[in-house]
């Protein structure tokens, strides 16, 4: 079979003659593929032969109706190869176009022909001639290539590697080198160098009028550039067809406007224009991309304003046709799981724009910390747990990392709903947890699910994340958080003094040495809030009240004055990692209910009474409704072992160091409480210091032992100096705030409420201004009150009590005495006619026969504590009340008897006790006959005191009617004897014998609250307008000095000279006397039970050391008073200062005669 | 185009009946399901089983398994030891099962229990130094609902040593202390 070499069809069986190919030979040639192979054929023998293959590709492709790779009647217009080579130099074109995009991988080289022809002239032979060749080519075909316009060419170059060149022929042509490494998106889902070749009018608009703009103002690509020009004139025509609105937009490209529309481009040096034929190409405006971002439906809904370029939210696997940068989402897009970037660098994943994205990582934390507990979902937002594999009996911190924030605020959380963020957590199995949280985006409706799921770490060492993978860990800790108020009022005006605690219990194991430190956030600014009592400035951290090392649990308080709306927790012990807290605050409303608050701060005990509106007064509460505290930890679910945890520490040290959930009510904790302030073991007392985080009233003190508090007592006396006065203010401001926030937990009117605290009459002016200003500042910073407290002497209130419960028989006409007696002082008021005419007070009261008489330590030497100490350590053993053990313990090592008998005095109503009558010292006492003479004995002396006082300075007033008893000590009433009549007799006997006179027909009537002493003076005081009570004390205050001349009403210390004690020893004798002689008129031991034995060792002690004991007090009270000058004026009678002697030594005696057991 | 229906239909027929399938096949399972953790809350062997003479276990993390019933009736009914550890029990006198642990946790662990029989288990306190603190730092949380002391009690003793184990019995998920185990504190 014969060949037939050659295609201009003029051959024979021969040799023939033939001629050069022309255009019509070349056409004629039929494609062996049909046009469908896309690999080229090297043999073009020319250095610009890619220049050519370039020009004829974009003139076959010119022949096609779609400018795609296409046959007619068999002959092929053009093929696969045209069509990619007029697609890779598109995309060669696409890709100067957005270079600002690639400016990290693109890089543009520059050929200079005459000063590289020039160089490789100078250089070797080979180079000479390669030189000289390349001159030849560039002669040769200068008019089909336009060599001669031609300075440069511009080499680029992307990943390192050649891809192309600009073409004086066609602006670029592509090398032949395998192009997969620049396969990139750039806008569209388009990608570059693929095999999925596309015209110009169907890639990105903002392209396309780019090029269609610079052949429009630059005539002399057209004329030069013919293919290419002619190639834009079918892009046109088909675009009239296809995509009318942008056909008229680009037909109506001003030339005049290119130079605006686009910005300069240069090859990566200022100035150093990239051109082609001596036109200058130019590249896409940033701000024409932003522009366009602009409208994507993957910009984040935020609700919080944003500065800058609104980043995009995307997620891998997305699937919904929204549209991205200028196409729409491919859900092939691989979004990385973190970019380490800064937002403002990174470029969009298959966009190779930058700008800033958001994805997983931005947002959920590495780490998810579980604890040991469940949350507390009524009060913080537990993030949806869905328990589907597991169960609810532990919670998570919100593994939100603080920029979620900087679009969000914590309420579009909690509230939900369409256009806001929301975060799901499921348990799945082997304790791995699924985190999604759903972004809302510009499209509506729409929202990007951030996933991420938490694999359980390790047990004996802390898995380490996989972030890029999209792997989280979850971590157990035993941190528990408490806030206190639990209120917010978003009232600018009004103080927001706020306090957290936070209880790290990570004692053994991977986190034993975790370290916490929190950040609070408001909803408008995502920085954080300033605590007050950082440990050293710009540590953000406040200092460690309690540490691990000396007990189960370290502790901190946070102390802020700036309502917050999140925290995040934060541990940099071990691996730094975090969560966020987010309390659920209860609605606000600034109520019209006014409260009225009375305060008694006793030696003993405190007391707060309070009404609402005109309520009946009751003992301050803290309820269910209106809990002030927030533990984040679920007090109802969460189990008594804390998941077998071991860590009850958390719960327990909200009561130990903060404050209970609930007071009051049938609670353990209540008013009256010990008037003892808790602070750490270490305080530094030279550091500034706060309530509630440094010092806390401890209720739980007599009750449970804790450990880890050190109590002071003895607030009300306690010597000036600077640590007692900083106890002070924290006890008071304590008891303030918990006011405070009862009032803004039940819609109180916080500006209206009034308080009014009481004082003793003996107390010195210094001290009582000095707790009066400390009333007013606390009252005026956190009450913003238009009143101002009302200071009252604590004498006055009881009697009111009695009054309007209707307690006084006969009324009031005649005159009633009111005696309090308290833990350190006692105070007695006459009043007539329901006035008070007549008040004095001393320091003579349950002390006197409990505490160390004129010594500070002196429970070692003390009768009732060597009698009675060890059997109810005893009592309490055989009954298993080891922590109660371990509370009289603790309380022993301070060696102050007054606080070791206040304990066996509260043992009978701590809730551990169930048989209160076996463990009530009362009760004991009551049956104790050899210490009764003590008890007979201090309560005559009060009474004659009174007598004395009455007859001496009410000398026309008739016999007291009433009287009526108030304070704690008032207790020992019940000690002397359980008839009330028989008290009665004996008091009557008492003013007998001072008045000379017997009573008559008419009985005195003593009045007693067994069960409320305390709380009488509170209750009286909100019984009656305070400023009814408001009286001016001063002029009614007396004191007795016990010297014969009457008229001596005041004595200085320089005016205690010998015979003037020994005058006021001789006083006392006589009462001592009288009261002896009661015996006779109303026997001791048949009234009263008391011992034979015990009366003896009283007769024979009694007025023994009168004088000594008289000098030792007034050395005790110059030295608690500190009296620095005799000049001073003694505020109080001396009367009781031998008798108080007494009492001490003769209870030492009478505590050896009968052993308890017997 | 009937064609296609007629197709379509038929497979969606199909998926229906699958899923009903499915569905029966669910009920029946979550009905198995209910019957197994109706044993479990009644089994006698919470734990693993060690069989007598093995070393009681070390550290595990796995969590703790369901308990596993063997009931196989030709199986010579053998003496089963478990060992596991318990932390603060709760005040009426009872522990959670949900929270033993196989092995000992420092921090959290107590008390040991070892399985007797059937429900039933000794416990005493733990010996190690941390469990004796952890007792002693909330004796009335820790120790008073299920031990008695013969002594007294002593806030800074090292040991608890404990003289007669309690007996607890597996009463639902709860092992509920029936003798309380005599202790004494030992400096």
């Amino acid at each position: 079979m014969s060949k037939i070499f050659g295609h201009t069809n003029r051959g024979g069986k021969d040799w023939f003659s033939s001629d050069a190919y022309s255009d019509k030979e070349i056409e004629s040639i039929k494609d062996p593929e049909g046009g469908s192979g896309e690999t080229l054929s090297p043999a073009i023998p020319s250095p610009f032969a890619r220049i050519d293959l370039a020009k004829t590709a974009f003139r076959n492709i010119n022949k096609t109706p779609e400018l795609k790779a296409a046959n007619s009647n068999g002959n092929v217009l053009a093929g696969r190869t045209d069509e990619k080579l007029v697609s890779d130099t598109l995309d060669l074109a696409e890709m100067i176009f957005n270079s600002d995009s690639l400016r990290e991988n693109l890089r543009i080289i520059v050929w200079d022909k005459d000063a590289e022809i020039g160089k490789m002239k100078a250089s070797s032979d080979a180079h000479r001639r390669l030189a000289e060749t390349l001159e030849l080519y560039l002669q040769q075909d200068k008019e089909s290539y336009n060599f001669d316009l031609l300075r440069r060419l511009y080499i680029l170059e992307f990943n390192h590697k050649i891809i192309g060149c600009t073409s004086p022929a066609t602006l670029f042509f592509p090398t032949a080198n395998d192009l997969t490494h620049a396969q990139i998106k750039l806008t569209k889902n388009d990608v570059l160098f693929d095999h999925n070749y596309v015209p110009l009018y169907e890639r990105e608009v903002d392209f396309q009028k780019y090029v269609h703009h610079l052949f429009r103002a630059n005539p002399l690509l057209a004329s030069r550039m013919k293919v290419v020009s002619d190639y834009l004139d079918k892009n046109l025509a088909i675009l009239d067809r296809k995509n009318h609105a942008l056909y008229e937009e680009i037909k109506n490209l001003k030339p005049a406007d290119f130079e605006i529309n686009y910005s300069e481009l240069d090859s990566g040096k200022a100035g150093d224009i990239v051109e082609v034929l001596g036109i200058p190409l130019r590249k896409r405006k940033k701000e024409d991309i932003l522009g366009s971002i602009g409208e994507s439906d993957f910009r984040i809904n935020a609700s919080k304003t944003l500065t800058g370029p609104t980043p995009l939210v995307l997620q891998n696997n997305f699937n919904k046709r929204l549209r991205y940068v200028n196409d729409n989402w491919d859900h092939g897009v691989e979004v990385p799981y973190a970019d380490e970037a800064a937002l403002e660098k990174r470029s969009l994943p298959g966009a190779r724009i930058q700008y800033p994205y958001l994805t997983v990582s931005d947002f959920l934390e590495p780490y998810l910390i579980r604890l040991v507990y469940p949350i507390n979902k009524e009060k913080f937002f537990d993030g949806n747990v869905n328990a589907e594999v597991g169960d609810d009996s532990k919670g998570f911190l919100l593994p939100l990392k603080k920029q979620f924030f900087d679009y969000f605020t914590p309420n579009d959380l909690l509230g939900g709903g369409p256009g806001k963020p929301s975060i799901e957590m499921t348990q799945g199995v082997a304790g791995s947890v699924r985190v999604t949280l759903r972004i809302p985006i510009m499209k509506e409706g729409e929202s990007i699910a951030f996933e991420r799921t938490y694999y359980q770490s390790l047990e004996h060492q802390i898995t380490k994340p996989e972030e890029a993978a999209n792997k989280g860990v979850v971590v157990e800790q035993q941190v528990g958080l408490t806030l206190y108020p639990f209120v917010k009022t978003n009232l600018p005006d009004i103080a927001s003094p706020y306090r957290v605690q936070v209880i790290d219990r990570n004692v053994a194991g991977v986190f034993k040495n975790s370290d916490y430190a929190l950040q609070f956030f408001n909803q408008r600014a995502n920085v954080p809030i300033p605590i007050v009592n950082e440990e050293t400035t710009g540590s953000g951290k406040p200092r460690k009240r309690t540490r691990k090392q000396a007990a189960d649990a370290t502790t901190q308080y946070y102390v802020l004055d700036k309502e917050f709306d999140y925290i995040y927790v934060q541990d940099t012990g071990q691996t730094d990692m975090g969560g966020v807290v987010i309390p659920k605050w209860p609605h606000f409303t600034n109520g019209n209910t006014v409260f009225t608050f009375a305060l008694d701060f006793g030696t003993t005990n405190t007391h707060i009474e309070y009404k609402a509106g005109a309520s009946a007064p009751k003992a301050f509460d803290i309820t269910v409704e209106d809990m002030q505290i927030a533990t984040l930890f679920d007090s109802v679910k969460t189990s008594e072992d804390f998941g077998g945890s071991g860590a009850i520490a958390i719960r327990e040290f909200v009561d130990y160091e903060f404050l209970p959930e609930q007071l009051g009510g049938g609670n353990r904790f209540k008013f009256p409480t010990r008037t003892v302030s808790g602070e750490g073991k270490d305080l530094d007392l030279n550091k500034e210091t706060n309530s509630l985080a440094d010092f806390n009233i401890p209720f739980t003190y007599e009750k449970t032992h804790d450990g880890v508090n050190e109590i002071k007592s003895n607030l009300k006396w306690a010597k000036v100096e600077p640590g007692n006065t900083k106890r002070i203010r924290a006890y008071f401001e304590t008891l303030l705030l918990l006011m405070r926030n009862k009032v803004l937990r039940n819609g109180g009117n916080l500006t209206e409420t009034k308080l009014v605290w009481f004082y003793p009459s003996s107390m010195t002016n210094n001290r009582k201004d000095s707790m009066e200003g400390l009333i007013n500042d606390l009252y005026q910073k956190y009450f913003n009150a238009t009143n101002i407290p009302y200071g009252i002497s604590e004498s006055l209130a009881p009697f009111y009590y009695y009054k309007n419960t209707g307690q006084l028989p006969g009324g009031t006409f005649s005159p009633v005495v009111s005696i309090d007696i308290g833990g350190g002082t006692s105070d007695v008021v006459v009043f007539k006619s329901s006035k008070p005419i007549l008040l004095s007070s001393f320091k003579f009261a349950a002390n006197a026969i409990f505490g160390d008489g004129f010594y500070e330590f002196g429970a070692t030497s003390n009768g009732l504590i060597k009698k009675y100490t060890a059997y109810y350590e005893n009592l309490l053993s055989a009954n298993k009340q080891y922590d109660l053990m371990k509370v009289l313990d603790s309380i022993k090592d301070k060696n102050k008897s007054e606080d070791i008998i206040a304990f066996l005095f509260s043992l009978e109503k701590n809730y551990r006790i169930r048989d209160a009558n076996m463990f009530s010292f009362n009760a004991i006492l009551a049956d104790d006959n050899d210490y009764k003479i003590i008890f007979l004995y201090f309560y005559s002396a009060i009474i004659y005191h009174v007598a004395q006082l009455m007859k001496t300075k009410l000398p026309d007033t008739e016999l007291p009617k009433n009287i009526v008893f108030s304070g704690t000590g008032s207790k020992i009433l019940s000690i002397i004897t359980r008839n009330q009549r028989t008290l009665s007799e004996f008091s009557e006997l008492i003013f007998a014998a001072v008045f000379e006179k017997d009573f008559g027909t008419e009985d005195l009537v003593i009045k007693a609250e067994k069960d409320i002493p305390k709380e009488l003076t509170c209750k009286g005081g909100l019984m009656t307008d305070p400023e009814d009570l408001n009286i001016n004390i001063k002029k009614i205050k007396a004191i007795l000095t016990g010297l014969k001349d009457e008229s001596i009403t005041r004595l200085r210390y320089v005016d205690l000279t010998n015979e003037v004690q020994t005058e006021i020893t001789d006083y006392v004798a006589d009462f001592n006397r009288m009261f002896l002689d009661l015996d006779k008129k109303m026997s001791f031991s048949d009234n009263f039970g008391v011992s034979y034995s015990a009366l003896e060792i009283f007769k024979d002690g009694l007025n023994r050391h009168l004088r000594d004991y008289l000098a030792e007090g007034l050395e005790y009270t110059k030295k608690m008073d500190e009296v620095r000058s005799d000049e001073k004026e003694i505020e109080e009678t001396l009367f009781f200062y031998p008798i108080i002697g007494a009492i001490n030594n003769l209870s030492k005696q009478l505590g050896e005669l009968t052993p308890v057991n017997s | 185009m009937a064609a296609y229906d007629n197709s379509r239909g038929s497979e969606v027929d199909r998926l229906k009946s699958r899923v009903n399938i499915l569905e029966d096949s669910v009920s029946k399972l979550r009905q198995e399901l209910r019957t197994l953790q109706a044993k479990v809350m009644s089994a006698s062997v919470p734990m693993e089983i060690n069989k007598p003479g093995t070393i009681e276990p070390t550290v595990k993390s796995a969590p703790i398994q369901p308990p596993v019933v063997n009931s196989a009736p030709a199986r010579e009914p053998e003496k089963v030891i478990q060992n596991f550890y318990l932390s603060t029990p709760n005040s009426d006198g009872s522990f959670n099962n949900s929270s033993a642990n196989p092995s000992y946790k420092e921090g959290a662990s107590i008390y040991k229990f070892q399985n007797t029989k059937d429900n039933q288990a000794k416990f005493k306190i733990d010996e190690h130094e941390a469990s004796v603190r952890l007792a002693l730092a909330y004796p009335d949380k820790n120790i008073d609902p299920v031990c008695d002391a013969s002594n007294a009690f002593d806030p800074k003793a090292r040991k608890i040593y404990t003289v007669e184990n309690g007996i607890a019995e597996l009463i639902g998920d709860k092992w509920k202390v029936t003798t309380k185990a005599r202790i004494r504190y030992e400096s």
